[in-house]
């Protein structure tokens, strides 16, 4: 490892530890930095080519080292969250409602680490996978569904009536936490370059290709359900293009883009609605933009605000 | 660090001073002995003294700042002035210099020192120090918003201010146009009783003064010829409950009158902390009830908005709360709930305006600290 990464770790673990940067994730935070690095390299590259950080470097020389020193620390806080709940936490009981067979669970997990640090190989893959990540580090969606299986109500039907998903609740975490593991997946089959900013937004992935991307992680992982890897790609697609996706994938969909801006912790700011409140009336608004179900938005929108949440 | 420090003891010597004022007002009335009132005479003084040097010092360093205008007039320091000199020079002033004196150059002479006059004078100046609340209002952080801070000390300031100068003025007049108060009536009879008990023969006058004295509770002694004919209380009680001021010595040739001053002492007392718990009434009132319906109604959602124009990633929602909804500024927020917010997040979306939740501020001072 070049001395000039141990240097520029050294200058991240100090801006990483910025209480401005507090309640985000690895991911998020990394975001926040290359966020930092494009919005002011101007006023930064002066001040790293000074003697007492990189005498001498440019900004173009000494970007990649920064970058490359980001990841690797990313990925030592990403994966100490990530690591014991994959091995672990991460309950595959469903596994065997669909398949009807005793699956091997460690390979499987095995499988899906494997998968998912391909993903994060890239720095589009490591982009896309922050707001799913996120949504499983923080937990929060787990909750919603706690109450949709409380409420009975549009999602608890979609589920286990439209998607024949007849299982408990705890199934379906299991169920949405592969789903949105597995969201990003699609990057490792795409060209470089072809995509900018569209995981946030409606239809980021077609159906032709969607099915590619199924046929081909159905070989990586030949031991996951075929149903669970469709809803996990299908995640990407738009609802409003496509009336015929997994309730699951809709879920994950939604819980993805919530959690890529969410923030633990934050104080609710005196005359403001609250953090969930806020987001799925935002997202109410913009449901045709993001290509999200509507009424799952209202549904999760009167959760939140019945739960001040 | 210095100057919180001073405006700590500021606040702290205001709130001491108003319990102080009550306190005294509490002794008056329930006839605490004399030594006790002493003591809350002298600290009120003390506290007078150092709100006077207070109010010169702010004025001194802000005319050395070229800001002597702004602190007078819109830094409060009318108030400073109001609650500081004047109960310096005509409250507690001359009541110090009164004891420091023996009580009697100045108490004790009657109304050829204009006695009534200097007591009003003392008693109504001392409500100018309720004035002090307003003091400890400026420094109270009800809202984080200068807004609210503003409006809240603005009225709060009007209303105060106007129930004190209206009280003070007002007791002046209404004891001009009323007919018979207590005070007249008590002069009336201290006049009669005095002649009286002036024309009354050597023979008569034993007799007259245990009539009188029946009749008039507050004679309390009666001097002929340097002799007491009449006591009304023993010595002891008259050395540990009587202060200089809370009699009225009055001369009729050889014949020397002490009456109890206290029952108007009272009167004034009673007045005081009745306005004392007016005003205190009207604070909490805008404090408690005003302030935080102005945050909820006025500066939350403003200040709610102003941040979601100002920070990228900020999307919290205003609230508007259902019985508000027709105000105009929950009718700006409703705007900007349904149509701002949800355009921001389609441009952050398209990745416009991304921006990183670090200050360049903080990331700077890494580089400072080395």
């Amino acid at each position: 490892m070049p001395p000039e990464v141990d240097k520029a770790k050294l200058f991240l673990e100090r801006l990483l530890s910025n209480p401005m940067l507090q309640g985000y994730t690895p991911l998020q935070r990394e975001e926040q930095i290359l966020q930092l690095f494009s919005t002011h390299a101007s006023q930064l590259a002066p001040l790293l080519k000074s003697n007492e950080f990189f005498p001498g470097k440019s900004w173009t020389t000494l970007l990649p080292i920064l970058i490359q020193a980001l990841f690797e620390l990313t990925d030592r806080d990403l994966w100490a969250i990530l690591e014991p709940f994959l091995q672990s936490d991460l309950s595959l009981s469903f596994l065997s409602f669909l398949t009807k067979q005793a699956v091997p669970e460690v390979q499987v997990r095995a499988q899906l680490i494997a998968l998912l640090k391909d993903i994060l190989q890239s720095p589009e893959g490591r982009r896309v996978s922050t707001g799913p990540l996120t949504a499983i580090q923080q937990g929060g969606c787990f909750r919603y569904i706690d109450e949709i299986f409380e409420r009975k109500s549009y999602i608890h039907f979609e589920i286990t009536k439209v998607q024949r998903l007849r299982m408990s609740k705890e199934e379906i975490k299991g169920i949405l936490a592969v789903t949105l593991l597995l969201k990003s997946a699609y990057v490792l089959y795409i060209s470089e370059g072809m995509h900018t900013y569209t995981d946030r937004i409606a239809g980021v992935i077609q159906g032709p290709f969607a099915e590619k991307v199924i046929r081909a992680l159905q070989k990586r992982i030949p031991l996951l359900p075929v149903s669970i890897v469709e809803s996990a790609i299908h995640a990407n697609m738009s609802f409003g293009e496509n009336r015929f996706i997994e309730a699951t994938a809709r879920l994950a969909s939604i819980f993805a883009s919530r959690y890529r801006t969410f923030r633990a912790g934050l104080r609710v700011d005196r005359g403001a609605d609250t953090p969930d409140k806020s987001w799925f009336n935002v997202a109410r608004k913009n449901y045709k933009f993001y290509g999200f179900d509507i009424k799952m938005l209202d549904e999760l929108y009167m959760i939140a605000a019945e739960m001040g949440w | 660090m210095k100057r919180s420090f001073l405006e700590n003891l500021v606040v702290g010597a205001i709130i001491l001073v108003l319990f102080q004022t009550v306190v005294d007002d509490v002794a008056v009335l329930a006839d605490w002995p004399w030594s006790i009132r002493r003591l809350f005479l002298y600290l009120g003084f003390l506290f007078d003294l150092f709100f006077t040097i207070e109010f010169l010092v702010r004025l001194y360093l802000s005319y050395v700042n070229g800001e002597a205008k702004t602190y007078f007039f819109r830094g409060y320091g009318w108030i400073d002035l109001i609650a500081s000199i004047p109960l310096l020079l005509f409250s507690s002033g001359p009541v110090i210099y009164g004891l420091l004196a023996g009580g009697v150059p100045v108490f004790g002479l009657g109304r050829s020192l204009n006695l009534l006059k200097t007591v009003k004078i003392v008693r109504v100046a001392r409500i100018l120090r309720v004035l002090r609340m307003l003091k400890v209002v400026r420094q109270l952080k009800q809202t984080n918003s200068v807004m609210a801070q503003r409006h809240v000390g603005k009225i709060a300031t009007s209303v105060l201010t106007t129930c004190i100068l209206v009280f003070s003025v007002g007791s002046f007049l209404l004891q001009s146009v009323s007919g018979k108060s207590f005070e007249q009536m008590y002069w009336e009879s201290v006049e009669s009783t005095s002649d009286t008990l002036n024309k009354a023969s050597s023979a008569e006058l034993n007799s007259t003064v245990q009539t009188v004295a029946r009749v008039l509770p507050f004679l309390l002694k009666v001097k002929a010829e340097g002799k007491d004919i009449f006591l009304r209380h023993d010595s002891f009680y008259l050395a540990t409950r009587f202060g200089p001021y809370d009699y009225f010595y009055e001369q009729r040739g050889s014949l020397e009158l002490y009456f109890d001053y206290r029952p108007l002492t009272r009167l004034q007392a009673e007045q005081s902390l009745l306005i004392f718990i007016i005003v205190l009434g009207l604070l909490l009132v805008l404090l408690l009830y005003y302030a935080p319906h102005f945050a909820i109604t006025v500066t939350d959602p403003l200040f709610v908005m102003l941040k979601g124009f100002k920070e990228p990633s900020y999307n919290l929602e205003v609230k508007i709360p259902p019985h508000f909804k027709e105000d105009e500024v929950f009718q700006l927020a409703e705007q900007y709930n349904e149509e701002f917010l949800p355009l921001k997040q389609r441009n952050l979306s398209m990745g416009e305006g991304e921006t990183s939740d670090l200050k360049w501020e903080a990331v700077s001072e890494l580089f400072k600290k080395g």
